[in-house]
């Protein structure tokens, strides 16, 4: 029984774990895609919106394209680019993010990002946003962002 | 002889790199003097608390100053944030540096909500902010920019601006401009060279 008990504890320890490492990566298969390095900045009140930011992969020979984003947490999300002209910084809502083949696209602080609007509650450091982004093939990419103060 | 000119070769490019790097380094270390070309200057705007600010009324604090807005989703918490870590490189000494945050959003940007906003970022920061032609008066003055861009968006419109930001020293004179490249470390470098 407290072998059982012990086992049980391991297997949900390891589960518990596993869940954690996935948070930041997520693959589909078929499409060749794959992001790394999702995460979500805190929101600062009284503004009830946010950004988040990822890396994602392109190992296909066909270009992809990120057609949307959301997530329950939001009531809108946008997909933003930015722009650097000389000392100007232009942000703009887009319709789509393209990835090239054999390229990983970068959404980063101080560039394109995934943008959120009338979050439900603040989004605070440590918490887990789940994201969906829509791609022009594959099944959609479900993805967990932690929120981080940076 | 062929000995001889990879030895003088050898010499000259040395010597080339000595210079190139003293260049670079005066260039990258010095304070600098913008008076000849004009760029700062004083103003009044007011402040997060609802009292007008007078730059010339502060002198003896040293001053980084930039351009926001409090719905910038990106740029502006960024360089918050970075100055969050120049603090922390400057110890006990940061007490004399005070941050303006001088808002390019005034439709939008009240005193109060500056002080909401700016309140979450744990550094010494004053939100300003004014009329439209006051802070346009302000921008110009520091060789700035902004522009106000409708959006298809939920955000109805968004403020294009500049990036840089501008060490003030304690009479109220711009001394340096940092890129928005620049990281914590090289403007705590450049700012402790008006610190004691």
């Amino acid at each position: 029984m407290r072998f059982a008990l012990l086992l049980s504890t391991f297997i949900l320890f390891t589960a518990c774990s596993g869940g954690e490492e996935d948070a930041s990566v997520a693959e589909v298969q078929n499409s060749g895609v794959t992001v790394h390095e999702v995460w979500a900045r805190n929101s600062r009140p009284p503004h009830a919106n946010s950004a988040a930011f990822l890396q994602i992969e392109n190992s296909g020979s066909r270009p992809v394209q990120i057609l949307s984003a959301s997530t329950p947490r939001a009531g809108i999300t946008e997909l933003h680019s930015m722009e650097f002209v000389d000392d100007k910084m232009k942000m703009r809502r887009v319709d789509s993010f393209s990835i090239a083949p054999h390229e990983t696209f970068l959404l980063q602080p101080g560039g394109n990002h995934l943008m959120f609007f009338e979050l439900d509650e603040p989004w605070l450091e440590g918490q887990v946003i789940p994201i969906t982004l829509v791609m022009s093939e594959g099944k959609p990419l479900e993805l967990l962002a932690t929120v981080k103060v940076q | 002889m062929k000995l001889a000119w990879m030895g003088a070769l050898a010499i000259g490019l040395g010597m080339l790199i000595v210079v190139w790097l003293k260049i670079g380094s005066s260039q990258e270390d010095g304070l600098l003097d913008f008076d000849d070309i004009s760029i700062g200057g004083d103003f009044t705007l007011i402040a997060q608390d609802g009292q007008p600010y007078t730059l010339s009324e502060h002198q003896g604090e040293v001053r980084l100053l930039f351009f926001g807005f409090t719905h910038c989703p990106d740029i502006c918490p960024t360089t918050l944030l970075e100055l969050n870590k120049v603090y922390a490189q400057l110890g006990g000494a940061g007490e004399e540096v005070t941050t303006l945050f001088v808002s390019v959003d005034p439709e939008r940007d009240t005193p109060e909500l500056l002080g909401d906003y700016l309140g979450s970022f744990d550094i010494p920061v004053v939100g300003l902010t004014c009329s439209v032609e006051e802070v346009e008066q302000v921008v110009s003055a520091y060789a700035g920019w902004f522009e106000k861009v409708a959006l298809d968006s939920a955000a109805v419109y968004t403020m294009d601006h500049s990036t840089r930001s501008y060490l003030i020293d304690r009479e109220g004179k711009v001394r340096y401009i940092f890129s928005y490249d620049d990281g914590p470390e090289r403007i705590a470098h450049i700012v402790r060279k008006l610190l004691p």
